[in-house]
């Protein structure tokens, strides 16, 4: 499956967050990505969750629940079948012993119901480490007690790229 | 520029390693699967620095075994004059024998070691002649031949028949002589085959490295292809760890177990904050021994609540930080010490693997003694590499990951710097592996 934007508009557009749209490599560096080898087209628009949640939030007068950082539709070849990805960014992690499951868990949690409970959600989600530490974070998932489960991945920038941007 | 390293080791073609070019300035890691050669690399570093350090030592030892024939005529004299001396005489010369065949040669002079041992020869001669000459039963004659085929023997002459008893007595002072001479020029010299011949020992296959360097500083101090070994400064004693089972082994089967054995067997009560730290926090409770001269196997460990258990039936786990705690105690970790040690994680609970590398972080960074460090442990890599960032240490720690060449069961040591991803890579085939087999 790869990305598909005006999917991906469209569906900002069906649940009224059109302005949470953002080109992903201005995202990833909001997130804390220092990588100058990652390279996007520049318009490649993916929802900020953190944007979704936090109007939701403000609308519901509640505090803004953990969310993943974003989200986009990726569709198979001929566009007959469309998921929503989710994507959360660690750029900052330096020491992968502050990873916490529960942490992880609420995100996707939080990014579900902030969607509305969607049923096509893409089965993995991913969670994007500096290059540097992405085995140690492989490492640190499936050391913990239960491991995470194999559809929580940890990636880098390049596989994100690579599995649904190339 | 890049700094110069404190120690710099380049091998090549020895064993499993292909290639190595290796610093050591603090910490060294060194990573890779099962028989990449890290162990190769850690015994050449050992067997290296030990045969700098007990050179003089080395090279008695061996002419200690280029005399073992004539120290054997010797007794074999000795028991043949019996007869014809007092009992005073042959306790006499019986002790005398005794000093010259069992050690205590390293710590003497080699001129006095030839002038005792000719003078003992000429006393053995003179009486072995007294009783020749004076009995000429068949019971002698058989006796003066046997010796006189032994020191021809000794001697390398082919005929003995045309020799005079004289004569070959003589030729064994000669070799006396020439033995002690090769040894006073080998100690002068510092040949580098004195540390190849300990390689030879050391390793079952008698292979040496296509390429084998030290550089200190950045100058070479030791190489094969220089035949002078230098005296290097920053090193000045070596400790080779790697397995806490040696406590109860049979340490004869391994050469370094020996020698740690010794190490840990040296007596001392330093206080050192360091050993409070394993006493205190880690292991509650402290290594003892009763006596000052102690072996190995006398070590107790009182617990803080005073119970006192036999070494033989405490965890492992102990052992490896009551290691660490005796050389700390007895003074043997300095700031010009290399401590190599091979898999630190074996036999440790994944919290004492992070408590026994922030020891290793603390002793090196409160005392500056260098580690050389072989895992296999995510925890050890990890604990190594974050703890020495918090400690200020990491500019001195270094990582390194074997991988394989093209060559068949050949590897490349590859500098990560303070990179340990690279290293996690490689674990994580064990996680492909789960995933594989199970659920």
């Amino acid at each position: 499956m790869k990305y598909a934007k005006k999917a991906t508009v469209e569906f900002a557009k069906h649940i009224g967050k059109e302005e949470c749209l953002e080109p992903v490599d201005q995202l990833i560096i909001n997130e804390g990505c220092i990588d100058q080898n990652i390279n996007f087209n520049g318009d490649e628009l993916v929802l900020n969750m953190d944007c979704v949640e936090g109007k939701i939030a403000l609308l519901e007068k509640r505090h803004c629940n953990k969310s993943m950082d974003s989200a986009f539709i990726a569709e198979d070849l001929n566009g007959a079948s469309q998921q929503i990805v989710f994507v959360e960014y660690r750029f900052n992690y330096v020491n992968l012993s502050n990873v916490k499951k529960q942490d992880l868990f609420g995100k996707v949690t939080g990014s579900t119901l902030a969607l509305n409970n969607p049923t096509n959600i893409h089965p993995n989600y991913y969670y994007v480490f500096n290059s540097n530490v992405k085995q140690q974070a492989r490492s640190r998932f499936n050391r913990m007690n239960p491991a995470m489960p194999q559809h929580h991945i940890a990636v880098d920038m390049f596989d994100i790229k690579n599995l649904f941007f190339d | 520029m890049a700094e110069i390293p404190d120690i710099q080791v380049s091998v090549k073609g020895f064993r499993a390693v292909a290639s190595a070019d290796i610093i050591v300035n603090g910490i060294t890691l060194v990573a890779g699967e099962n028989g990449s050669g890290k162990s190769s690399i850690s015994k050449l570093l050992y067997f290296l620095y030990k045969t700098v350090f007990n050179y003089e030592k080395i090279v008695k030892r061996g002419l200690h075994h280029s005399l073992r024939d004539v120290f054997r005529l010797s007794e074999i004299i000795h028991q043949e004059i019996r007869a014809k001396v007092s009992f005073e005489e042959f306790e006499l010369i019986r002790r005398e024998l005794q000093e010259l065949r069992h050690g205590k040669m390293v710590n003497e002079d080699l001129k006095q070691i030839e002038e005792k041992l000719i003078d003992l020869i000429d006393r053995l001669e003179d009486k072995f002649s007294e009783l020749t000459d004076e009995e000429s039963s068949i019971l002698v004659i058989r006796k003066k031949a046997r010796v006189k085929r032994i020191l021809s023997d000794i001697t390398r002459v082919n005929d003995e028949a045309d020799e005079q008893d004289q004569e070959l007595f003589g030729k064994i002072k000669d070799l006396i002589r020439q033995l002690v001479y090769q040894a006073e020029g080998a100690i002068a010299a510092r040949s580098t085959s004195v540390f190849t011949a300990e390689l030879a020992d050391a390793f079952s296959e008698g292979d040496l490295p296509e390429k084998f360097e030290v550089l200190e500083y950045g100058s070479p101090i030791i190489s094969l292809d220089i035949d002078q070994l230098s005296i290097p400064y920053n090193i000045q004693n070596v400790v080779y760890i790697d397995s806490p089972m040696m406590f109860h082994a049979d340490i004869s089967k391994n050469i370094h177990w020996e020698d740690l054995s010794e190490l840990l067997s040296k007596s001392g009560d330093n206080v050192h904050a360091i050993s409070e730290i394993i006493s205190k926090d880690i292991m509650l409770g402290d290594v003892v021994a009763d006596d000052m001269f102690y072996s190995t196997d006398d070590f107790k460990f009182k617990r803080t609540d005073g119970k006192i258990f036999d070494f033989i039936d405490i965890a492992t786990g102990y052992k490896s930080f009551s290691i660490l705690q005796l050389l700390l105690k007895n003074g043997t970790i300095t700031d010009k010490t290399l401590m190599i040690i091979d898999e630190p994680e074996s036999n440790l609970h994944p919290q004492w693997i992070i408590e026994y590398a922030r020891i290793i972080i603390m002793l090196n960074k409160e005392i500056g003694c260098k580690f050389f460090l072989a895992s296999h442990n995510p925890d050890m890599v990890s604990a190594i590499r974050y703890i020495s960032e918090k400690q200020g240490t990491l500019d001195k720690v270094n990582f390194y990951l074997a991988e394989k060449t093209d060559q068949r069961f050949k590897y490349n040591y590859k500098h990560l710097k303070k990179e340990i991803d690279p290293i996690f890579e490689s674990f994580n085939i064990a996680i492909d592996r789960i995933n594989q087999y199970g659920i």
